[in-house]
């Protein structure tokens, strides 16, 4: 009795710890490719994305490897340089809760001028047909040319979508919570 | 007739449905005032929702009573109560499709599929309006003036400070068609008292507790009872009696739980205001206020003595 | 083999688990929101179905009936795992729109429902077939609901918009209360359409 669900569970723990070092590799891969990818759409302009981290002032390489085990914090700023290494501007990650859980965003900030080039959805669990257009161009478009000291209340200088304002609120809630620390590391790490 | 089964169903069991109809037309007679406030503040918007909501409360349940093989009990009047009540507590803007959607599903599933009058746990109009404030939120909460139908914030959301009593007493205000004018509703609740078809327990607990919960929160008692469909859930919806309490103990505790749960929406909930979802809630502790409040048989104590 | 094909085609309809036999509603609820999620959710449950009872029929023998819970759990929870994997690997978004539902595959009802009733007492083609009609028949139950939800509460079908933008829709079928009343409706129309066969 003992011995068949030993047998079993090891066979099983064999096959899983197979599969899982073949996806594993190609999952981090997806992961940094796409933080990249989102990196280059709210910063646009961007080739190329360098890693700064809070603790150090130096700039850290973009290893797909470290940036899919950093992704997981908030405390990263991703710096966009384009071809000729001038740096577009920096991106960070915010977080708030929405309806159906966690919202994720990507925000791009430009060097020069310190306002909110673009806003990414990065992740959401929020209703679809509902709290999923928070995801329209139409509702992230209200962020662009917003500076570090606008208060960006729902109501006010952002318009929530119909029928959905826990949604709208965690996206405002999620870009206010990074904009000042990135900004304040960003500025401080130069 | 089907097999003989023995059904095991809540109470009660008798029912008479000679008295249900005269029921059904008092609440038809007491709505008059109402129905007349609201054409009057509302015009066109009043006629189209009470006209349309009372039509297809009916046919739904003739309908569904049809496919079923039931016998159709239209003729007690009580879909088309429904009908008319869900017609007056939606806003006068609100398209005549959404209004016929909610009040199938009223009567639908808010009563036929419980098995007809007396088995639906949850007073049908409220469900109906439940459901269009779930399916439809932006055109359930375009609330309108009276009079000319501009866009216009309800009172509730405007706050005791901005509103204007008499303004409120008599009904010109924004609002759905039922709520807004006090002194309608109060002239059908003295109406259904007189007349036997309303224990006055209820609408008693509920008020007193608005007006007690205002006091101790220092806001204006009066502005509590007035703006909102306070006046309107506690005369008409609450007091259904499918769905409220049968014992004089349970009535006023339902009374009080609903008046209590009001304000707490008012007060510190997102909600402008809390009536449907405070009654809906009490609805659904009613067989449990029904049991605990169940009076003691002679004979039969409370502890098994010798 | 016309038992084979019995076996297959009871999921399918006779025996459907979501609308006749009721079982595994809780991902069928959550999870149907659109149709593609329902679509999904039915394949990557069809798929560990037919795996897993495979397998389980093929050790049928081997396992002692005191421990055969915890190991059909075990077996169900690898192939879950991997489909989890994969998914994750090729199909990251997808991956990201299922989330916490595909782990708990493992325990949905129709899954280790088939090991015990059937696949531990049938031969492994047979078990095949089985887990292929009740897997399609879950299938295409999800795959329904979803595009009802999703064409009344977002106005689009498998992402294809039917309404135009900014059209009203029916909030309450994307949420959750929609799900119920949507599926009872089903139920009862899949009873009406059972009955009537019967009496013919």
């Amino acid at each position: 009795m003992v011995i068949v669900l030993s047998v079993i569970a090891m066979i099983s723990a064999g096959i899983l710890a197979q599969v899982y070092s073949i996806t594993s590799v190609i999952i981090e891969e997806n992961q940094a490719r796409a933080l990249e990818s989102s990196v280059f759409q709210v910063l646009p302009g961007t080739t190329k994305v360098n890693i700064i981290r809070r603790s150090a002032d130096e700039l850290g390489v973009d290893d797909p490897k470290e940036m899919r085990e950093q992704e997981q914090t908030t405390s990263l700023i991703y710096e966009g340089v384009d071809d000729a290494d001038r740096v577009i501007g920096y991106a960070f990650v915010g977080e708030g809760n929405g309806y159906g859980g966690s919202v994720r965003v990507l925000v791009g900030v430009e060097e020069a001028s310190d306002e909110i080039l673009n806003v990414k959805v990065l992740e959401h669990t929020e209703t679809p047909g509902l709290g999923s257009k928070i995801e329209d161009e139409s509702f992230r478009k209200q962020f662009v040319g917003k500076k570090v000291e606008d208060p960006l209340k729902l109501g006010q200088d952002i318009d929530s979508i119909s029928g959905a304002t826990v949604s709208s609120r965690a996206v405002t809630e999620a870009v206010r919570q990074g904009f000042d620390d990135a900004t304040a590391i960003y500025r401080g790490g130069k | 007739m089907e097999d003989m089964k023995l059904i095991v169903a809540p109470s009660p069991h008798i029912r008479d449905t000679d008295r249900t109809e005269k029921i059904m037309f008092s609440v038809l007679i007491a709505l008059l005032p109402v129905l007349v406030a609201s054409i009057y503040l509302f015009r066109w918007d009043a006629v189209r929702l009470v006209l349309l909501s009372a039509g297809a409360a009916v046919a739904t349940e003739a309908i569904f009573q049809r496919l079923r093989n039931k016998p159709i009990t239209i003729g007690d009047g009580s879909a088309l109560v429904t009908g008319v009540l869900l017609g007056l507590i939606v806003p006068p803007s609100l398209p005549s499709w959404m209004i016929i959607i909610g009040s199938a599903f009223a009567v639908a599933i808010g009563k036929q599929v419980f098995g007809g009058l007396g088995h639906n746990p949850f007073n049908p109009a409220l469900v109906g309006r439940a459901f269009l404030t779930a399916s439809f939120a932006v055109a359930m909460t375009n609330w309108t003036a009276p009079f000319d139908a501009i866009s216009a914030a309800t009172p509730l959301a405007l706050g005791a400070a901005r509103s204007n009593i008499p303004n409120l007493f008599f009904g010109t205000v924004a609002g759905s068609l039922g709520e807004t004018s006090a002194v309608a509703i109060l002239i059908g609740g003295i109406y259904l008292f007189y007349k036997g078809a309303l224990d006055y327990r209820i609408p008693v607990g509920i008020l007193g507790t608005v007006v007690a919960m205002s006091l101790l929160t220092g806001q204006d008692p009066v502005f509590h009872l007035l703006a909102g469909s306070v006046l309107f859930g506690a005369v008409f919806m609450a007091t259904d009696p499918v769905t409220s309490p049968i014992t004089v103990g349970g009535r006023w505790i339902f009374g009080i739980g609903i008046g209590l749960i009001i304000m707490l929406i008012r007060i510190w909930g997102s909600y402008p205001d809390g009536v449907t979802f405070a009654i809906l809630l009490m609805n659904a502790a009613t067989p449990l206020l029904n049991r605990w409040t169940r009076p003691r048989i002679y004979g039969q104590g409370v502890k098994a003595s010798e | 083999m016309a038992s084979l094909w019995k076996d297959f085609v009871r999921g399918l309809w006779e025996e459907n688990p979501t609308f006749r036999i009721l079982i595994g509603l809780c991902p069928t609820l959550a999870v149907t929101t659109s149709a593609i999620n329902g679509m999904s959710m039915g394949l990557a449950t069809a798929f560990v179905l037919i795996c897993s009872s495979a397998l389980i029929s093929l050790l049928k023998r081997l396992i002692p009936d005191k421990v055969r819970i915890p190991a059909y759990i075990i077996v169900i929870a690898t192939f879950v795992t991997i489909v989890d994997l994969f998914m994750n690997a090729y199909l990251p978004e997808l991956h990201q729109v299922l989330g916490l539902f595909i782990p708990l595959i493992v325990v949905n009802c129709i899954v280790l429902g088939r090991a015990e009733a059937f696949a531990s007492k049938n031969t492994v083609i047979a078990s095949v077939f089985d887990g292929l009609g009740m897997g399609l028949g879950f299938t295409w139950a999800l795959t329904l609901l979803g595009s009802i939800r999703e064409i009344l509460g977002a106005g689009s079908v498998f992402g294809y918009r039917l309404l135009p933008e900014g059209a009203t829709t029916f909030g309450i079928m994307s949420l959750p209360p929609g799900g119920f009343i949507t599926l009872g409706i089903l139920i009862a129309v899949m009873n009406m359409i059972a009955n009537r066969q019967k009496a013919s």
